[in-house]
């Protein structure tokens, strides 16, 4: 059986390929978006396990697409992660449906325990 | 004839003798009288000098119109009277008057010029042990003694004047039996010697009169005789002495006189200009001591001569413990020494100055006066640490505003990168084909340091969070321990933490206090060391303040490190930031505290953190 369905939406190249990378050689299925727009297209065309969504995107912020998830993927989990932590980004991000926001840089290895855990799989590890 | 002769001689030479006898009888009892007015003058001089030296005496009590000059010239003068006194003391009891009137005023002038000069006087009037009762009670006693001086002379000049009359009396009686016995033998003597006789008679007669009716003026015209000659000389001689000492008495008894009107008008002068100079005293002494910073006055000689309250607050003790003393005298704790140099500078200069010295207080510091402006140097100087340490505080928090703007600008969009960096490598490791070498780790061991680096970047240039709210320190404490535990269990360090008070606080700020001291203090203790969190309670100035001391048993700062510890980017670590302790120093700012680094005196850091308590705390 195939890994969780992660959709991966981040503006920095670097770290969708180091991301996408490493999930992808832990067993994950990854797909991935540079801005709001691309990340609801895949949305209306894919089904996703889990979101790992960055807060600040050039059209838009993370907060639009938990709506859209929402709406489109209810079953649909996700996390955010920012480079400017604040509380009331936060409190924001959990109340829009956000399991989790977390403050980057954080560990791949620890990224991937948690998409494990939401997702109520486990991994066999790279 | 012969018998007639004889008899003439006899009676004339009887007449001789007791004239030549009563002549010097009378002399003597007039040097007598002479002593006894002179005796009697120095008293009277020595009333009226004690009488100005207590006009001086009160006028310095009761006001700042200090007199000590002309209190030590009536002194010298009292003296000079008292000398006179003592030398024309013609009996045992003016002689034992005269001792105890010198040991008297002796004490007396030399307390009354301490006093008047120090200005011990005007300091505490009302004291009953200060100076001024003493120098009161000494006058009191003095005057007692004047008294009985005046008492003693008076009588002995009645009695002189009463021996000098009774010889006189004497004299015009043996005078009277004389002129009789001549008068019978006029019929039996020489014509010749006869009318000598009668001239000298006659003569004798008028000079008793002069005597008995005071008529000094008079003087004996004579030729004949060599015996008679003498006589009319000494008689014309006492007569001189007489007259120019009744002119010198009436001179002095004028003099006192105007004097004694003079110095009864001063009186009620100085009565006058005593109410309006005492009220006048009273309102600059309160002007002085209601000032709040440290204001003292000092002669040439850098004696102190008056110091306010705020003074005295500093110095501890009384008023009289410090006036009088010598500047020299005074503690060798700022601000003390500063102003001591500061006076001879002004000395030396002229000019008014100031000057500002930063120890563990910061003393800002004046003095003008002489040599431009009087007798009197005025010195002041305040306190300025607070208003100095909260110009630094605005200074710091404005460049760190604007520094922490930049800061989190920097440190966030470090972000990104690095977790782009991070994530890479973390992907590349897991390439098949990547060997684990010595590059992977070092890459991620600096990409760690960089992260961390940001992150205390990003804590140092945080904006102050305006909102404190009163906690206790003692959880904040337990939980900074609770998260370093496993690093203190790794090098066997025990951490003894006894933390209480309330403070207004951010506690997610404060709980970063107590992670990085405690941070430190383990990575400075040796194996199986301990770490004391301790806190008590101080009071700076007004305010309570909970002082937090964090003390390990490592090698302690190097002195030449203490001035740095706080500069950002200073740190002795390897792959330390250098960051730690400013974030603290920071955090503790934005908290109205302190910090402080040194050495415990038994080895190991001591870090000091003094937070003030809660209103809230206080008042409960």
């Amino acid at each position: 059986m195939a890994g969780p369905r992660v959709l991966i939406v981040d503006d920095e190249p670097g770290i969708r390929l180091g991301v996408c990378t490493y999930l992808d050689a832990c067993g994950f299925d990854v797909r991935d978006a540079s801005d709001c727009a691309s990340a609801v297209q895949l949305l209306h065309s894919h089904t996703f396990d889990i979101g790992v969504l960055d807060y600040a995107l050039p059209d838009g912020t993370a907060l639009a697409m938990l709506a859209e998830i929402a709406r489109v993927q209810p079953a649909m989990k996700a996390i955010v992660l920012t480079a400017y932590p604040s509380d009331t980004l936060a409190r924001d991000a959990l109340e829009s449906g956000a399991m989790r926001f977390l403050t980057k840089p954080i560990e791949l290895a620890t990224l991937r325990t948690l998409l494990h855990e939401l997702t109520g799989t486990t991994g066999d590890g790279p | 004839m012969a018998v007639a002769s004889a008899v003439e001689f006899i009676l004339i030479a009887s007449a001789i003798g007791i004239v030549v006898w009563k002549a010097d009888r009378i002399q003597r009892a007039m040097d007598a009288q002479r002593v006894a007015a002179g005796t009697q003058r120095a008293v009277v001089a020595m009333e009226h000098h004690l009488q100005r030296q207590a006009s001086a005496v009160y006028v310095t009590a009761l006001g700042p119109a200090a007199a000590p000059g002309g209190f030590a010239e009536s002194a010298d003068l009292f003296k000079g009277g008292l000398a006179t006194f003592a030398a024309m003391a013609a009996t045992a009891e003016e002689r034992t008057l005269a001792d105890r009137l010198r040991a008297l005023h002796d004490e007396y002038s030399a307390l009354g010029r301490s006093v008047l000069t120090s200005g011990v006087a005007r300091a505490d009037p009302g004291d009953p042990s200060s100076g001024i009762r003493r120098l009161i009670d000494l006058q009191q006693r003095l005057e007692t003694a004047v008294a009985d001086a005046a008492r003693v002379v008076e009588r002995n000049a009645g009695q002189a004047q009463e021996r000098l009359a009774a010889e006189i009396a004497g004299l015009l009686t043996a005078l009277s039996v004389i002129s009789v016995g001549l008068l019978l033998s006029l019929g039996l003597g020489l014509l010749a010697v006869r009318h000598y006789v009668l001239r000298t008679v006659q003569g004798f007669a008028r000079a008793a009169d002069s005597l008995e009716s005071d008529n000094v003026a008079f003087r004996m015209a004579w030729t004949g005789p060599a015996e008679f000659e003498r006589l009319a000389a000494r008689f014309n001689h006492i007569q001189e002495r007489l007259q120019s000492e009744s002119a010198a008495k009436t001179q002095i008894e004028t003099r006192e006189a105007e004097m004694l009107v003079a110095l009864n008008s001063e009186i009620a002068a100085n009565a006058e200009t005593l109410r309006v100079v005492k009220a006048a005293a009273q309102a600059w002494r309160q002007t002085f001591d209601a000032v709040d910073f440290v204001l003292l006055t000092v002669d040439r000689d850098g004696v102190v001569q008056r110091v306010n309250r705020a003074a005295l607050n500093l110095l501890g003790g009384g008023f009289e413990d410090w006036i009088g003393r010598s500047l020299s005298e005074f503690p060798d704790r700022q601000p003390w020494p500063a102003i001591r140099t500061l006076l001879d500078e002004m000395f030396v200069d002229g000019r008014p100055l100031s000057g500002r010295i930063e120890e563990d207080t910061v003393w800002e510091y004046a003095c003008t006066g002489w040599p431009t402006a009087g007798d009197v140097a005025v010195v002041w100087a305040r306190d300025i640490s607070e208003m100095t340490e909260l110009q630094r505080t605005v200074a710091r928090s404005e460049a760190m505003g604007a520094m922490g703007e930049l800061l989190g600008g920097v440190a966030h969009e470090v972000r990104n990168p690095l977790f782009a960096i991070t994530a890479l490598l973390d992907a590349w490791s897991l390439k098949p084909q990547v060997q684990e070498g010595p590059f992977l780790p070092a890459l991620r061991r600096e990409v760690t340091r960089m992260r961390q680096l940001m992150e205390e970047l990003l804590e140092y240039g945080r904006p102050f969070n305006p909102s404190l709210v009163v906690k206790d320190l003692q959880p904040v404490a337990a939980e900074a321990v609770r998260i370093l535990a496993p690093a203190a269990r790794n090098l066997d360090v025990t951490i003894d933490v006894k933390v209480s008070g309330l403070v207004q606080m951010d506690a997610a700020r404060m709980l970063r206090v107590f992670l990085n001291l405690v941070h430190n203090a383990i990575d400075y203790s040796p194996q199986g060391g301990t770490i004391d969190v301790v806190s008590e309670t101080v009071t700076e100035g007004s305010q309570a303040m909970v002082r937090i001391s964090i003390r390990d048993r490592g090698p302690g700062f190097a002195e030449a490190d203490l001035a740095r510890v706080f500069h950002p980017f200073f740190t002795r670590r390897p792959g330390g930031t250098g960051l730690g302790l400013p974030i603290v120093q920071r955090i503790v700012d934005e908290h109205g505290g302190k910090i402080s680094a040194g050495n415990h005196p038994d080895g190991g850091a001591l870090i000091r953190v003094d937070l003030p308590i809660a209103a809230e705390a206080v008042s409960t």
